[in-house]
């Protein structure tokens, strides 16, 4: 049985930009879409500054009376949705809808919403709670939305893991596609956490770094790092069967084999880590040597960034060519939308054959031998690599060849 | 739809059993609770008092976490959302009814869990917002509140804490699908299992959303029962006056093992997973279609993938929510499936009992045809006084019945459009 499944399709709703050219040339220009925050007035909180998108109206590409319906998170995901489907040229009308999944990370579901709502229900009462909110607030709001507006009937799910919530749809998507139960599958994910509520949700874990006006201060496996900044956005990446993308002359960016899922159960230590990575390269059919670069989860914190520096020294010290790079850097972490996110950019980088900065990250910390280039870095990069970890220790771990 | 084969797989079967319901905390208690047909629906008048139209709900009482597990190795966990402690208890019930708790010592790697919820940890949330707004009189203000805020809303969080404790180092991860999450959780798991990607996982559902904005996001869209009534009897699955679901809470969780695997150690096999199948209806995110073709679709997709025949189906846990929409809905599209056989075939609605506890009720109805399938006993659909001219199948009314299941199947509908069904048999040996 092949491993693996064909990505045709790359939908980008990003705070450096909207659809993969901008996205694309603000990254490798060095960008940072790392802001003060202006949506509200942050002054209050201990964390003021995000990757936040600016420009986007949900009315290019929603009619007014299901835009209103609908949270921010599900705004990004339909837009990432109808950007991929277009890039892919695929017309669904032309699929058995019930052929057709919808694979979405989302971590901690609708913010803006829920924070309405709350107000509503103690400001105003019970009753004055807005009617959508029971259906934009939770967190598979997003891919019930999608499968609305486009008419998709197959199995559809969506995943929460921390850090790995897109990386645990996107494990599970590419097993649809090879068991049979999809023929093609908008898969990604979609977060919107830059709300006041939301933003001290995820303060208060210790994971995301103080930062009232530093707009570089997300740096990982820098010496000189504190920890994650926020981003929210959507990524969809549109996976076909290779046979499918094949005989309809489809431009295939790269093929995603089946990932490796592990957990850290007996202790933090990154064996589990490795292992995952060991047996994602083993479903390509790849050798340690082989990998041109590798996109790890780049979290930005001690703990994380320790397990996975010490990982790849272990595992890769036979490559000695091999590239790190966090283009999360540049844009602020995902979560739900994460890992679609870092496989776009690698993509790209196949394609264009030109790594993107990390940008930020200029002292590496001590003991630490990683391949990280803060200019854009010409090459092959087809073989790539991506790991994503999730804060309790969930690691999952998938290669993608591109051609 | 088209038409595809089902290769030939490995064999997946349910070797461990663990649910905290308001109807019993352990499975014994579960299945008696259920046959007996009691509702545990009781009014809560505070829901008047803050101007919802629905006052009843169904909650567990008397849960006591320091006897379902040593809070010795769970540092924190009696501070944590009720969902998060739900869950635990349910895992570490199904952990050692399924006696797997010392294979996972040197056989880690090849265990994994996935739970799933649908709004996770809301009374934590509620809580806090209340704590950083003076409950609404305030914009929020920062307050130091710690990192149960966040893990509340982990849905994998209590498989993360099973899995720590247990040495699963296999996959570990939740599933947010709402209603149809539990079963959506065990299909996934399923997969895992028939792929070879893994040989034992834990398949579970918790949910705790008893608080003000759970009711209130329901009521204002008129989810929720109204019907007038003694509070016992405001869950009436296909009863003519049904008029919405009652929210209720709890865990349920399950083990699915490998063939091989449960029968090389000599596991007690409750049921064999014979297929799971989903599908999303692209109609509306609540509302749904009278003539139940959505339903009808991912119930004979499920069929096929068993290879089963239609008539073979002895029994269904319906989703059987109550709402005036879904009751028809799933009668529509038994009829569409099963044709003249659809009046032969029990069916019962858990919920009518205990209500609706969102991600966990499908796999506590998963958990009751497995009580069926080892029983013989189907438990009744209650409150049925009322019939729908239009909902005239067996519902299995008020009074539990002696019936043999060698195939059971159990559905579920939920918010988003999504429709999700899985079928059980009994395990007869391999000559099955």
């Amino acid at each position: 049985m092949s491993k693996c499944v064909a990505i045709t399709g790359i939908g980008l709703v990003n705070p450096l930009g909207i659809g993969k050219k901008k996205f694309w040339d603000n990254l490798v220009a060095g960008k940072n879409a790392v802001q003060i925050i202006t949506r509200f007035d942050p002054k209050h909180l201990p964390v003021q500054v995000a990757g936040q998108i600016d420009g986007f109206n949900p009315k290019d590409f929603l009619p007014s009376r299901l835009a209103v319906k609908m949270d921010r998170f599900a705004h990004y995901a339909v837009a990432a949705s109808k950007l991929a489907l277009d890039d892919a040229d695929i017309d669904l009308q032309e699929y058995d809808p019930y052929r057709v999944g919808v694979w979405f990370g989302n971590n901690a579901g609708g913010w803006d919403i829920c924070e309405r709502g709350l107000f509503e229900l103690y400001r105003d009462g019970a009753p004055f709670v807005n009617p959508w909110q029971a259906t934009a607030w939770f967190p598979t709001s997003p891919q019930g939305y999608v499968s609305i507006t486009y008419g998709i009937k197959g199995m559809c799910k969506s995943f929460i893991c921390d850090r790995a919530s897109g990386a645990s749809a996107l494990y599970f998507a590419v097993r649809a596609i090879l068991e049979g139960e999809c023929d093609l599958i908008l898969a990604g994910g979609t977060e919107a956490p830059l709300t006041p509520f939301g933003i001290i949700c995820y303060y208060e874990t210790g994971v995301l770094a103080s930062s009232t006006q530093n707009l570089n201060v997300y740096r990982p496996f820098d010496k000189l790092r504190s920890g994650t900044v926020l981003g929210e956005g959507s990524t969809v990446l549109i996976l076909e069967k290779l046979e499918d993308a094949e005989s309809r002359g489809a431009n295939i960016y790269g093929k995603l084999y089946l990932g490796s899922m592990t957990t850290d159960a007996d202790g933090v230590n990154n064996k589990n880590y490795q292992y995952s990575q060991v047996r994602a390269l083993a479903n390509a059919n790849l050798s340690v040597d082989d990998i041109d670069v590798i996109y790890p989860e780049a979290a930005g914190t001690l703990a994380s960034d320790l397990v996975e520096a010490e990982a790849i020294q272990e595992v890769f010290r036979s490559n000695l060519k091999f590239h790190i790079a966090c283009p999360k850097a540049s844009y602020g972490h995902l979560y739900g939308a994460s890992t679609a996110t870092d496989i776009a950019v690698g993509l790209l980088a196949a394609k264009n054959q030109v790594l993107p900065p990390t940008i930020n990250t200029e002292f590496l910390d001590d003991g630490f031998d990683l391949n990280i280039q803060s200019q854009p870095v010409s090459g092959s990069f087809s073989n790539m690599l991506f790991s994503s970890r999730a804060r309790e220790g969930s690691n999952v771990s998938m290669l993608v060849i591109s051609n | 739809m088209g038409t595809k084969k089902y290769a030939m797989k490995r064999r997946v079967v349910i070797t461990g059993i663990g649910i905290i319901a308001p109807n019993g905390q352990g499975k014994e208690e579960f299945w008696d609770n259920c046959a007996k047909g009691t509702s545990y629906i009781i009014s809560d008048p505070r829901m008047l008092e803050i101007g919802l139209k629905s006052s009843v709900l169904c909650k567990i009482k008397d849960f006591d976490l320091k006897s379902h597990v040593n809070l010795d190795h769970y540092e924190g966990l009696s501070d944590l959302d009720p969902f998060v402690q739900y869950g635990v208890a349910a895992g570490e019930q199904a952990i050692i009814d399924s006696c797997l708790a010392d294979v996972s010592n040197d056989y880690g790697e090849r265990m994994g869990i996935i739970f799933s919820s649908a709004i996770g940890g809301t009374p934590t949330f509620v809580n806090i917002f209340e704590d950083l707004t003076e409950s609404g009189k305030t914009h929020i203000q920062h307050k130091s509140v710690g990192s149960r805020f966040y893990n509340s809303g982990m849905f994998n969080y209590p498989a993360m804490l099973l899995a720590k404790k247990f040495n699963f180092s296999g996959p570990c991860t939740s599933v947010s699908t709402g209603c149809t999450a539990g079963v959506d959780a065990l299909g996934m798991a399923y997969h895992l299992i028939r792929s070879n990607e893994i040989d034992v996982m834990l398949a579970g559902a918790s949910e705790a959303p008893l608080t003000n904005l759970t009711y209130a996001t329901l009521d204002v869209i008129n989810a929720m029962s109204t019907t007038e009534c003694e509070p016992h009897k405001a869950s009436r699955p296909f009863d003519a006056k049904r008029s919405g679901f009652v929210i209720s809470e709890g865990a349920a969780v399950v083990v699915l093992e490998e063939l091989e695997h449960a029968l090389a150690r000599g596991a007690h096999i409750y049921a064999e997973v014979k297929s799971f199948a989903s599908v999303s209806n692209s109609h509306h995110m609540t509302d749904l279609p009278a003539d139940g073709v959505p339903m009808a679709t991912v119930v004979q997709l499920s069929l096929d993938k068993a290879g089963l025949a239609p008539k073979e189906i002895d029994y269904i846990n319906a989703h059987g929510s109550s709402t005036p929409q879904n009751d028809l809905f799933e009668t529509s599209a038994y009829k569409v499936v099963f044709k003249e056989h659809a009046k032969n075939i029990p069916i019962s609605s858990t919920k009518s009992m205990i209500g609706h506890s969102l991600s966990s009720a499908s796999l506590m109805g998963v958990i009751s045809v497995l009580g069926s399938i080892r029983r013989s006993v189907i438990h009744p659909t209650i409150n049925y006084e009322f019939p729908d001219n239009d909902c005239d199948l067996d519902y299995v009314s008020n009074k539990a019945r002696y019936h043999k299941v060698r195939y059971g199947m159990v559905t579920a509908s939920g918010f988003g459009g999504i429709h999700s069904t899985a079928i059980f048999a009994k395990y007869e040996g391999t000559a099955l």
